[in-house]
This record gives structure tokens, C-alpha cells and sequence, in this order.
């Protein structure tokens, strides 16, 4: 267990630093940029750590039905269901390159998923253009 | 030749190009940065010329040696391009010079263009109240110039990127962009699903035209009083079907148009409309969602091989590996058109 702050409280420390003191006090307008830039990447960061492992899993899940997977048991390491996540969209890719989301019901239900996984990143990267 | 390096190794490296170029001495005055896109570093500058004093307000375009795509022109190109362009009447820079490898002068490959006045951030044309008097006509005269640079002559410009014979237009640039995609190896479902519709529905090319390649809001130079003043960056130019300038320019993610919670420049269908009046070509709603489908497409690959430009360890770089995280963004974008899509 690591001593207070957390990690993500360490994040939101850094970003309002670099927004409220470093960005302003800026004169030279290419780095206020870079700032903003690096203030938003840290932004990005703390929507993305909480709840990381529960949007995989949620992923991999929506991703096995619809390849017709059968998982025994859940990757154990949220370095292991990152893993699985890439290969089953890996997977995925390999299906709709072989044409089989042409059309037809399967490919409704690639879209459903797709838009539910794809929603997931945009709530992290950037929820305003939801 | 030592490598130069700041706005004073800059003007230094300038005034011996010019002096070489003009054949007499000339001053550099106050070369500055200034804001440019990631492919190159901007130096604005002023300089007196032995043709009868006059100041020419310039701006030296340094490379970075990035690319957008691999397609992208070479200086060389670029500048017969924007030389064609500024002969056959259209808003661009006057193109000065261009910069060779390996210049003794020291300085970077690039150009030296003529610096249009006027704002280049969309953001501020959008909102700053400095444009407000000239925002209301603003896309009519962005939707007017662009069917003006469709109309302006091939001839000339062979050696622009083109479709191979007996091929849809777009099919090139498709293998292009699925090399990119193949090279990056990351998967991405939706933008193989966007690339195998694109593959299938691929329209004739009804006329062959110079593509600016990347004609937006945060390309165009615009001056506070007179408007328009400027189309920049024509580094991805190339010769193809008109709909890839005008759909990029109303994809969703420069916020340039009218959309829902969103106030831009004015709806869609008064640019659309401006550019058909202008003598542009009116697009059915099928071959619309064609081009905007590409143009998403297109602009998904391209912030996926700007990340890559920093994750491949070429160019370390914060702004680059940040372009990564937009792409979800464009494919959020692509599901919605291709839910609508037969």
C-alpha cells in the first residue's frame, strides 16, 4: 500500500499546477500550449485509472460473444486482460477483413459492440464529444 | 555547416540564403516562431530587398522532416503547386523561394512564402470577437474559394499525386492508408469496417481536380477586416475528386460547422450550397456520406501515424503521442455514418 496521495490524487495536483500556475505564467504563447496539451493528457489519465479493469473485462466480455468465445477463467493481471482484450479485437479485425460484417445480423451486432466500445474510450479521451 | 538553432541562428541563416539568392546584401529584421502545425517550424521575418526598398513580410516554412502520409509533397512539389495556384488568381501565399537539402546557408529544406495578416487558430476565428464582422460570410467565402481552386488548371502539375489508370480515384489513396494502418499493426475494428465499406463504394470520378488535400478552418489564414485571406499548407495536395476537399472540411471534428450543441460558422448546407453556386459540384446525399465517411477514415489514420511518429521513437514528442487519444473521437463519428449507411 503506498502512502497518500494516490496516484491519481498525485495527477490532479500536477494538472492543476500546470493549468492554474505554470500555463499562465507562461509569456511564450507555443509552450502555454504544450502545457495545456501535457494539462489534458493528465486529465485524460485520471478519468482512465479508476475503473480500468472493469472496462476491460466489460470489453473482453461484449468481444467473446461476439467471436463465440469461451473463456474458462478471467485473465488474473490487468497486464493479462489488456492482452486479451488486443487479441480478441485482433480477432475481430481478421473476421471483418474476411468480409463476414458485410452485412447481415452479425454485422448490427458489431456495430452494438463497437459503439459500446468506442463510447467507453471517448468517455475517457474526451466526454465532451459524446 | 554547423546546424543552426534559434530565432537568431535563424535570421543569421536567412539573410546568407537571400544574400545568395538576390546577389546583395540584405537585412533580416525581426525573425520570430510562430505557431505552425507539427510538420514544420514557422519563422516569421521581415527583410528589405535591393528592388527598390520596399519590405517584404515573409515567412520561412522550416520541415520537420515529418509526414502526414506518405504521399506527402516534397518542397519542390509544394511549391510549384502554391507557384500554380498564385498564378491562376487563388487566395495563397506568393511563393518567394524554396530552401534545398544540404543549403550552404545552413538552413532546413523548406520555403519562403509571402505571410498573409490574419489569424490561423480556429478556435479564435470562431469565438474572438476581433471576427465577429467578418464570421457571418466567412464559409460562403471558404465554400467559394474551394470550388475556385477546383476549378484552377491541371496542366502543369503532373508530377501531383494521381489515381492509376482504370482505377477509382480513391482506391490509391486507400492503399495508402491501409499501409499505414498495417504498418501501425494495432487493431482497429472500426476503421477496418470503414475501410471495406469505403473499398465496396468507391464512386466514379466525375471530373479529376487539384485536392488542396487538407482544406479546414485551421489552414486557412483570416484577416479580422478583409476575410479569407489565405489557403496554407499544401503539402498534401494531389489530383482526385473534389468531394475529399469539400466533406474534409465538414467532418465533425474541426467544429467548423453548425452541429448539434455546437454553434460554427453556419450550417453545412450554406457551404455546400456556396461551393455549387461557385461553379462546384453538388453532391447526392449517398456520395456525401462517401466522402465524409473517407475523410473521417483518412483523418483517423493520420492521427493514428502522428502517435506513431513519437511511439516508434523518431520524434519524441508530447503534442504527437497526445494526437493518439482523438482517433476515438473519429471513430465515434465513422460508427454514427455508417449506422446511417445502406
Amino acid at each position: 500500500m503506498q502512502d497518500r496521495p494516490t496516484s491519481l490524487e498525485l495527477l490532479r495536483a500536477v494538472r492543476e499546477a500546470l493549468e492554474r500556475e505554470v500555463a499562465p505564467g507562461l509569456a511564450d504563447a507555443r509552450l502555454r500550449y504544450r502545457a495545456l496539451i501535457a494539462a489534458n493528457v493528465l486529465r485524460i489519465l485520471e478519468r482512465e485509472l479508476p475503473g480500468e479493469d472493469r472496462r476491460l473485462t466489460a470489453e473482453l466480455t461484449a468481444l467473446d460473444a461476439l467471436l463465440d468465445r469461451e473463456r474458462g477463467r478471467a485473465p488474473g493481471t490487468l497486464e493479462a486482460l489488456r492482452q486479451a482484450v488486443l487479441d480478441a479485437n485482433r480477432a475481430l479485425c481478421e473476421r471483418i477483413r474476411r468480409g463476414d460484417a458485410d452485412a447481415g445480423p452479425w454485422r448490427e451486432r458489431v456495430l452494438a459492440c463497437l459503439r459500446e466500445a468506442v463510447a467507453a474510450a471517448l468517455a475517457v479521451n474526451n466526454p465532451s464529444a459524446l | 555547416m554547423a546546424l543552426i538553432a534559434g530565432a537568431e541562428g535563424v535570421r543569421e541563416a536567412l539573410a546568407r540564403f537571400l544574400e545568395r539568392e538576390v546577389g546583395a546584401p540584405v537585412t533580416v529584421a525581426a525573425c520570430a516562431s510562430v505557431a505552425s502545425g507539427t510538420m514544420r517550424e514557422a519563422w516569421a521575418f521581415d527583410v528589405v530587398l535591393p528592388d527598390g526598398g520596399q519590405e517584404h513580410r515573409l515567412v520561412y516554412l522550416e520541415d520537420r522532416g515529418g509526414s502526414l502520409l506518405p504521399s506527402r509533397l516534397l518542397c519542390d512539389d509544394e511549391f510549384r503547386v502554391l507557384r500554380a495556384m498564385h498564378d491562376a488568381g487563388l487566395r495563397v501565399p506568393r511563393p518567394y523561394w524554396r530552401v534545398g537539402t544540404e543549403d550552404p546557408s545552413g538552413l532546413r529544406p523548406g520555403l519562403v512564402l509571402a505571410r498573409a495578416e490574419g489569424e490561423t487558430v480556429a478556435r479564435r476565428v470562431l469565438r474572438d470577437p476581433a471576427f465577429a464582422a467578418v464570421r457571418p460570410r466567412l464559409l460562403a467565402e471558404l465554400g467559394e474559394e474551394l470550388a475556385r481552386i477546383h476549378a484552377a488548371p491541371i496542366a502543369g502539375l503532373e508530377r501531383l499525386p494521381r489515381a492509376r489508370a482504370h482505377q477509382p480515384s480513391v482506391a490509391a489513396q486507400l492503399d495508402e492508408l491501409e499501409g499505414v494502418l498495417r504498418a501501425i499493426g494495432e487493431p482497429h475494428p472500426t476503421l477496418e469496417l470503414a475501410l471495406r465499406w469505403l473499398r465496396a463504394g468507391a464512386p466514379d470520378c466525375a471530373r479529376a481536380v487539384v485536392v488542396h488535400g487538407d482544406y479546414r478552418l485551421g489552414n486557412v489564414v483570416v484577416h479580422p477586416e478583409r476575410g479569407l485571406a489565405a489557403v496554407l499548407d499544401w503539402e498534401l495536395a494531389h489530383v482526385g475528386d473534389p468531394g475529399e476537399d469539400v466533406l474534409w472540411f465538414c467532418i465533425r471534428f474541426w467544429r467548423a460547422l453548425d452541429a448539434p450543441g455546437w454553434q460554427g460558422l453556419g450550417p453545412r448546407e450554406r457551404f455546400l450550397d456556396t461551393y455549387a453556386r461557385a461553379g462546384g459540384r453538388r453532391f447526392d446525399a449517398d456520395t456525401a456520406r462517401y466522402w465524409e465517411v473517407f475523410a473521417n477514415f483518412r483523418w483517423a489514420i493520420v492521427t493514428l501515424g502522428q502517435a506513431w511518429r513519437h511511439l516508434s521513437g523518431r520524434e519524441h514528442d508530447l503534442e504527437l503521442a497526445s494526437i493518439g487519444r482523438h482517433c476515438a473521437e473519429v471513430e465515434w463519428e465513422i460508427l454514427r455514418l455508417l449506422d446511417h449507411a445502406a
